[in-house]
């Protein structure tokens, strides 16, 4: 278990990070989102052990950042937002100077590297240069080089920017198997498209604070304050606006076309399914009746631009 | 089960240090390497060859005759070797630090569960490397020299080992300057000025010992300071000197090799403590090594400056000497390496990383921690170390400590004393640590060099007061004449903490300004 507590940077008179405080557990892939200069990097490599807390500290099962700093590094995998790899050795050397750094036993390397490469899918590119994998696969080398010492916490920086979206889309799922093998993934990103589907708990920081946290579904609702229903009818009826205007709980209509309209809607799903038996009855012709799901987009704009609080 | 867990960590660091394994790799490879040897094989051949020539060349001669020039042949291999040490030494260190701080792969390493002096090590021994090959690759033309009768094998292996020394010697100098430059051009031209400055301005200590070895020929067995063979200039005609330590003769390659291995690892250690964090096992480390380093230069210096003057030191041997002065003059010249030090301990800053900032101008209790409030504690503590031991080795050899003693000495500790409040102000004038430690260094250089020569020299002339009076009254010129005058030397003692009171005074003032103004900043800068 992560335990992230009160966690402060200031750059003499800058507050990069300001107090933030949240708990992750085993298994969880927290997608930690702002924007540019918001403070991702920063309470990373807080958390990483590179940079000193102004003030307060973390948790990792109990280790403290900032009192057992060695401790810590024996049980995380940093991945960096710019990171450099040693291009004139070759991937399999790459990966046993880490596993040499980790103290992995000199009888075991061969095996744990063997190991990552598979993860990762570089097996093939064991005997290559470092210099000559592309971008997508330096990136999973260097994600391979975070976990031969089978770390309890990935923190990884960034991971997925400068990426081609099949790239991208093998990163995810790689990512997605290091949360089933039980280990603590913290993800950050400034484009949240790249992070809403694959993680079950998100994070957003804005000029250091963290503006909310907490499992996806969870945060889109604190945050939503109506939620929209989208009915499709059979026909065209362009006065079902007017007709479902002035209904309970609905706050706002619109026409999508002439046999489509989305409803702000402020009730409750008993409301909800009072309105399509009122609408049935009067003589509407439903095909479709559904709740649209805010995405984490909305919120996250809604976050950064100040609407919330 | 502490000494296994001791020696395991040693194994971890000296043994397969997996940094050093990993440059291993990459140096052996591609056309680079083998070209750069193929190169050095070619020049060495080439240089063997000339000077060869030049030796045989002359027909008909007496063997004295050719016996001198096989030795300057053999001294000119050193010679060249020196040079060629001198050249890629300093260098290889700092460029493959500062190639990984380049490209980003320090700090994969750095969040790795290994110590900074793991990762230097690691580089020391990789950029060593290159030094051994150097050598190794050299010595069939010393082997050669040998056969023809221009030296002995004795002779050779102790000046290869000594070569290999001053590699090392270069290669620690270059450590601390490789980690705290940000960038490779300074890194390198840096490492350079700091090598050569040492390898030159050897050549004063140099001369004066040849001059006190009697210009004994190459290689005799005579009593000389252990330190002439630290300096590449004149080492080769010191190999088989001693220094008479309580009535043994010891061989100066011993004792100028565990000297060097001492301070080279005082650099490692300085340079890990660069890399780390206030108060961290690395900071204390190397405050307690610079403490070690300083006894064992103090005893080594002063059983040098003892030996020199015979084995026996009887009071009655002094008494062609002011015995004070002489001890105050060895101390002043001893005390010299703390200058580089100075800024950096003397200067605190609150804006940037907590590392600089004080919480007062005097705490003993974080004398070994590198904060600010401990520095003048470790100057303090580094003078009396110096004190405790030089002064028991003259007593034991039977110098005697008076109350003009005292006085020397309160005039050299009130000058530390001084250029510690002078850093102190100064950091109260500059924004970074780094930047005040800069300025700090300049005005050193400004009070010690350019002030008392040129300025002090105007105007005097000026005034027309001749230049002795002048610098009676500075200070710092203290350590320059030989004036014994004792009154002269409690005044300038009194001068220098005088100023120093008022200078940290002065400094203490400003600097609870500067709190006060960063604590209002951070509260306005609160919700409230
Ligand atoms: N070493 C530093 N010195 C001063 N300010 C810094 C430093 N590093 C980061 N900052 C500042 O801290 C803020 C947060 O930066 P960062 O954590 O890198 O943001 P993010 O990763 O979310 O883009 C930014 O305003 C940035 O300019
Ligand atoms: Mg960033």
């Amino acid at each position: 278990m992560l335990e992230v507590l009160g966690l402060k940077k200031h750059y003499g008179s800058l507050v990069a990070v300001n107090g933030i405080e949240f708990a992750l557990q085993p298994g969880d892939i927290f997608g930690f989102i702002g924007s540019n200069g918001a403070g991702k990097t920063t309470t990373i490599k807080m958390l990483a052990t590179l940079l000193e807390p102004t003030e307060g500290t973390a948790r990792l099962n109990g280790i403290d950042v900032v009192m057992d700093p060695m401790e810590i590094k024996r049980r995380i995998g940093y991945m960096p937002d710019f990171f450099g790899l040693y291009d004139d050795v070759k991937v399999w050397e790459y990966l046993d100077f880490f596993a040499t750094l980790y103290e992995v036993p000199a009888r075991e390397r061969p095996k744990v590297i063997d190991n990552v490469l598979e993860l990762t899918d570089l097996s093939i590119k064991k005997e290559a240069f470092v210099a000559t994998l592309s971008r997508g696969m330096q990136q999973r080398l260097c994600l391979a080089k975070c976990l031969v010492h089978d770390p309890e916490l990935l923190l990884l920086d960034e991971p997925a920017s400068g990426l081609d979206p099949r790239a991208r889309a093998e990163l995810k799922e790689l990512i997605a198997e290091l949360g089933r093998m039980g280990k603590i993934v913290v993800v950050s990103s400034h484009i949240l498209p790249e992070l809403a589907d694959f993680c079950n708990t998100v994070g957003i920081i804005e000029r250091g604070d963290l503006k909310a946290f907490g499992p996806v579904r969870e945060v889109v609702k604190t945050i939503q304050t109506a939620k929209v229903i989208e009915i499709r009818l059979l026909e065209a009826a362009p006065e079902v606006s007017m007709f479902l205007h002035g209904k309970p709980h609905v706050t706002n209509t619109h026409m999508m076309g002439s046999t489509t309209v989305k409803v702000e809607f402020a009730g409750t799903e008993q409301d909800q399914a009072e309105m399509l038996k009122h609408l049935v009855d009067s003589g509407y012709k439903v095909t479709e009746f559904r709740e649209e799901a805010a995405d984490l987009e909305d919120v996250f704009l809604k976050v950064t631009t100040g609407a919330v609080q | 089960m502490a000494v296994a867990d001791w020696w395991r960590t040693q194994k971890r660091v000296y043994f397969g240090n997996a940094s050093s394994v990993r440059d291993y790799r990459a140096q052996l490879r591609g056309t680079r390497p083998a070209l750069f040897w193929t190169l050095y094989l070619g020049l060495l051949i080439l240089f063997v060859t000339l000077a060869y020539a030049n030796v045989v060349v002359q027909g008909e001669q007496s063997i004295t005759v050719i016996q001198t020039q096989l030795q300057s042949f053999y001294q000119s291999v050193l010679g060249m070797l020196e040079l060629m040490v001198a050249l890629v030494a300093p260098v290889v260190v700092g460029m493959s630090i500062q190639a990984e701080v380049q490209r980003k792969s320090l700090e994969l390493v750095s969040t790795a569960p290994v110590s900074p002096k793991y990762f230097l090590v690691g580089k020391v021994l990789s950029g060593y490397r290159y030094v051994l090959m150097l050598l190794f690759l050299s010595l069939p033309i010393a082997a050669a020299a040998v056969m023809l009768g221009g030296a002995t094998w004795g002779e050779v292996l102790v000046s290869y080992l000594l070569v290999a020394m001053h590699g090392l010697f270069y290669i620690g100098i270059s450590l601390p300057i490789a980690v705290i430059s940000t960038k490779v051009v300074p890194a390198v031209i840096y490492s350079y000025m700091a090598c050569w400055a040492w390898a030159f301005g050897s050549a004063i200590p140099v001369a004066s010992t040849l001059f006190m070895s009697g210009m004994a020929p190459r290689g005799s067995h005579v009593e000389a300071p252990f330190y002439m063979l630290m300096f590449p200039g004149a080492f080769y005609l010191g190999v088989d000197s001693y220094t008479t330590v309580f009535g043994n003769q010891i061989p100066n390659w011993i004792i100028a090799t565990a000297v060097t291995l001492i301070i080279v690892k005082f650099f490692i250690v300085g340079a890990g403590s660069v890399m780390t964090r206030i108060g961290s096992k690395e900071t204390v480390s190397l405050r307690i090594h610079g403490l070690i380093v300083t006894a064992i230069l103090t005893a080594a210096y002063s059983l040098t400056l003892l030996a020199g003057r015979g084995t026996s030191i009887t009071p009655g041997s002094f008494s062609t000497f002011d015995p004070a002065h002489e001890l105050a003059t060895f101390f002043a010249v001893l005390s010299i390496p703390i200058v580089f030090v100075l800024p950096h301990i003397s200067t605190w800053s609150y804006m940037d990383e907590r590392k600089h900032k004080p919480s007062g101008f005097f705490d003993v209790r974080q004398v070994l921690s590198g904060t600010p409030e401990g520095g003048l504690p470790y100057i303090l503590l580094v003078l009396a170390t110096m004190y405790t031991v030089g002064g028991g080795i003259w007593l034991y050899n039977g110098a005697t400590i008076d109350v003009n003693t005292m006085i020397y000495l309160a005039w050299l500790t009130g000058a530390w004393v001084f250029f510690w409040s002078m850093g102190w102000l100064v950091s109260s004038f500059a924004q970074s640590g780094i930047g005040t430690a800069r300025k700090s260094h300049l005005a050193f250089t400004v009070i010690v060099t350019l002030l008392p020569w040129p300025v002090l020299g105007i105007v005097g002339s000026i005034l027309d007061i001749p230049s002795d009076d002048i610098f009676r009254v500075y200070p710092v010129a203290g350590l320059f004449f030989d004036s014994t005058e004792i009154w002269t030397v409690a005044f300038l003692a009194l001068e220098f903490w005088i100023i120093a009171l008022w200078l940290t005074y002065w400094a203490e003032k400003r600097r609870k300004s500067v709190v006060s103004l960063m604590q209002r900043a951070t509260n306005e800068r609160k919700p409230a």
